[in-house]
């Protein structure tokens, strides 16, 4: 991957702001239903409403993985539930603290917000897609978690690992106050935020030094 | 140092790699077959009888059982509910048929899927028959205010018969044990079990905090309850003192508490009125205090609840097997939890297994667990499969926890020096519906030790109100005190003409500071030792304090006023028995145990700093983050 093309790119058409605002709208049509989620069929029994699944393929962390979906099913809840990756959390379910943030083709999301069949054909990256699958070698934003030991309950790192690696793909070099800027659609609720931002500077170091 | 191998060493904390991985298994995180999914009919009023018809929802298809507050054991009366809040005949039960507060669960469904167990709590019939409530204290103390609750409006202890000879005693040992730097979980002990020993006992049998912060404390009315609570209450700076209670403790009460018209018409529209209060502690003579100073201030000052909201909300798995509870749960101590757990569930802790590995914040509302883990627990039983109860962060509104907002008036009298000679404190305790909090009292002593007034008077009213349930928030009670003094202190400095760095060094605590209430023999509780006039001394050279006043004026400069400000505060730590168990086997092996109730970090560190040398490799088993 080429960071200096991803980044022309991606600052073009998407700005952080532009991106949440879109995101709250959104929100508003989802969160009704978003939190409900259904894991299996009723075998044998009539479906509910709008419990009608169907299987898709998705690209995520690099792999092809086909999967039931329901219309109205988020991102979120198919990562967690359907795909076992439960390393993005759900802090808030509405679009406001973070927690839930993937990639979608390098793009930072809130996948609480975004319906999964949406995603389809594009590329989408959670925290466990981060090392390397073959080595296991931590990004760099995680090594700069790592040796700054940022954050304390880490419920919210992996969705401000997640936005930070998405901005510095648009900012290989931030001011520390372009990088909070850059991660402001984050809530860190046991208010560890300087420590997060030397974790993060440190991880964008550590991406310029690669 | 230079022979440490391990102090000032990077090191890498054993849980850090799976967080940063999303390896990190929290409550959520966890999948069992068959599984099922559990949501909370939760009440729409704020106080009201209920009844309800469930049986169009239990004929549904994929609903599998369906938990009321029938089921739930009743309360376990004078347990303790960590943080020494003491379990009254109207504790908390997970589910009720009288909701105390809006949001209070009345039922749980579990069924195949969370949209199914959704669409069943729409099909269930629900009746109120709305009751008296009230959100604000102070209208609940008015002549005709409204109770939260049919019993009353305030929690109280009963009168306790005449003080014993042991009485004296026990507070005098609250005082050694504290003296001797145990701290806050001892003294307590000590107060509450007639002796150390056998309250650190009692305590561990019961798995619960033997550092809890001291309830609402006993009516002023003498005898041996005011005096051992006081000893409670004192034994810690932060109030974190005492399981709450006296001798063989009664459990508190609810009893109907109402200040007069006078009381109200007395103080004014700008000030809180000071009717007659359930609590009341003092040492020295305030008003001789109050005649040799130079400046009076009297202010009211109200500090709002603000919930916890750990990102992590008390989300709860359960499934049952051979007889026994497997629970995952979120949580700041396990060993808290496994008692707590079996309370709410009516098991022995024999029975119950708690796995929570990694916990997503907690600040005091995660202690010992979420009594909503009873429900999923009970479900799964009912049900028979494992249950799965996510909690959205809007549940997480109603049956998180929040920090008891404290409206106070506070009268200061200040020498010409800055020196403060009398504080009398009047605090009122927004407790919510459920047991009773001691933070008014903690605040008290808090700045009574912050502050080291050379004669202080408290009173204090524990007012129960149909806001969602309190309990403790990082520093409980401290945090208040502090944030209702420190703006008062300010005031009169400026008033005085004084550095804001200079009244409080003059009235910082030093050595073996006092604090709190007279105790029987007349003196007050201690500290071992007070460094803060040094500390002051310290920031006030590192901050270049002296130049930074003269810069930061305080007056606005184009669009920004800048100003420079200082506090002090201080906070009891740790709880006997649970911060850490620290053992060399006679094989060599060194175990460190540890369970103590943090609010997010990781407790591996501390074995790692404290053992020095390849041999001294601790088998640490941190429990709690």
């Amino acid at each position: 991957m080429d960071d200096t093309k991803m980044s022309e790119q991606t600052s073009e058409s998407v700005s952080r702001r532009g991106f949440i605002k879109g995101v709250i709208a959104a929100g508003a049509v989802a969160s009704s239903s978003a939190y409900l989620f259904r894991t299996t069929p009723l075998l044998g029994q009539p479906s509910a409403p709008g419990s009608v699944e169907r299987l898709i393929t998705l690209n995520v962390n690099g792999q092809d993985r086909r999967v039931d979906v329901m219309k109205q099913e988020t991102l979120a809840m198919t990562l967690r539930y359907k795909l076992g990756l439960t390393g993005t959390k759900l802090g808030c379910d509405r679009a406001e603290c973070g927690a839930c943030t993937v990639l979608i083709d390098d793009v930072p999301h809130y996948s609480c917000s975004v319906l999964t069949h949406t995603t389809r054909g594009k590329k989408v990256q959670t925290i466990e897609g981060l090392a390397d699958p073959a080595t296991g070698k931590l990004s760099a934003v995680q090594q700069g978690v790592i040796d700054e030991q940022g954050f304390q309950c880490a419920f919210c790192m992996p969705g401000f690992v997640m936005a930070a690696t998405g901005y510095l793909k648009t900012n290989p070099n931030p001011t520390r106050q372009e990088l909070a800027h850059g991660v402001s659609g984050n809530l860190c609720r046991c208010q560890d935020y300087d420590k997060i931002l030397t974790a993060l500077m440190k991880g964008a170091e550590h991406m310029r030094n690669a | 140092m230079a022979d440490n191998k391990l102090v000032g060493q990077n090191y890498t904390t054993p849980d850090l790699v799976a967080k940063v991985t999303g390896k990190a298994k929290y409550a959520e995180d966890y999948r069992v077959e068959g599984m099922l999914f559990a949501k909370l009919l939760v009440s729409t009023h704020p106080h009201a009888k209920v009844t309800f018809d469930t049986s169009a929802a239990l004929a549904m298809p994929g609903v599998k059982a369906i938990l009321t507050a029938d089921d739930m054991p009743g309360a376990a009366v004078g347990a303790t509910l960590g943080e020494g809040v003491q379990a009254s005949a109207q504790a908390e039960r997970g589910l009720t048929n009288e909701p105390l507060y809006q949001g209070e669960p009345i039922l749980a469904v579990a069924a195949i899927d969370e949209k199914t167990a959704a669409e069943a709590i729409e099909a269930i019939v629900v009746h109120y028959s709305p009751l008296p409530f009230v959100v604000d204290p102070i209208e609940s103390l008015r002549p005709n205010g409204p109770n939260a609750r049919v019993q009353g409006n305030v929690w109280m202890r009963p009168a306790a018969p005449p003080a014993a000879p042991g009485a004296r005693g026990a507070a005098n040992d609250a005082r050694g044990a504290n003296a001797a730097g145990t701290g806050a979980g001892a003294a307590a002990g000590a107060a509450s079990g007639g002796g150390q020993a056998a309250g650190q006992r009692a305590a561990a049998a019961e798995g619960s905090s033997s550092s809890g912060r001291a309830a609402a404390a006993p009516p002023a009315a003498g005898g041996a309850a005011p005096a051992a609570g006081a000893a409670a209450g004192a034994a810690a700076p932060g109030g974190r003192g005492g399981r709450g209670a006296a001798g063989a403790p009664a459990p508190p009460q609810i009893a109907v508490w109402k200040w007069t018209d006078e009381d109200f018409a007395k103080a004014g529209p700008n000030q809180m009125p000071m009717g007659k209060a359930t609590d009341e502690w003092v040492f020295g003579n305030v008003e001789e205090g109050f005649k040799k100073a130079d400046l009076i201030i009297d202010e009211t000052f109200m500090t709002q609840s603000t919930g916890h909201q750990p990102l992590e909300t008390r989300t709860a798995m359960a499934y049952w097997q051979n007889g026994k509870l497997f629970l995952h749960g979120s949580t700041q101590s396990t060993v808290q939890t496994v008692a707590s757990v079996a309370r709410w569930t009516g098991l022995t802790a024999d029975k119950v297994v708690i796995i929570s590995e990694y916990t997503g914040g907690g600040f005091g509302s995660k202690i010992p667990g979420a009594i909503s883990m009873a429900i999923p627990a009970l479900l799964s039983k009912k049900a028979n499969a494992p249950v799965m109860m996510r909690i959205t962060r809007e549940d997480e509104h109603f049956i998180g926890r929040a920090r008891p907002g404290i409206l106070a008036r506070v009268k200061l009298g200040m020498r010409k020096d800055g020196r403060i000679t009398a504080i009398d404190m009047y605090a009122i305790c927004d407790n919510g519906p459920y047991d009773a909090q001691g933070d008014g009292r903690s605040a008290g002593t808090t700045i009574s030790l912050a502050y080291q007034p050379e004669t202080m008077r408290w009173r204090g009213l524990t007012v129960l109100t149909n806001t969602p349930p309190k309990t403790s928030q990082r520093a409980p009670g401290g945090a208040q005190g502090i944030g209702l003094f420190e703006p008062i202190l300010s005031k009169a400095a400026k008033k005085l003409g004084l550095d804001q760095v200079a009244v409080r060094r003059i009235n910082a605590p030093a050595g073996h500071a006092p604090f709190g209430p007279a105790l029987p023999n007349g003196k007050q509780a201690y500290v071992t030792s007070a460094f803060v006039k040094e500390a002051l001394d310290k920031g006030h050279e590192l901050f270049q304090w002296d130049a930074k006043k003269a810069s930061a004026s305080g007056k606005k400069q184009g669009r920004l006023a800048r100003g420079i400000g200082v506090a002090v505060s201080p906070y009891s730590g740790g709880s006997i028995g649970f911060d850490g168990l620290f053992i060399i086997k006679p094989d060599g092996r060194i175990t460190f145990q540890a369970s103590r109730g943090t609010c997010a970090t990781s407790t591996s560190a501390t074995p790692r700093r404290t053992c020095r040398g390849p041999a001294s490799r601790p088998a640490a088993r941190p429990r709690t983050r």
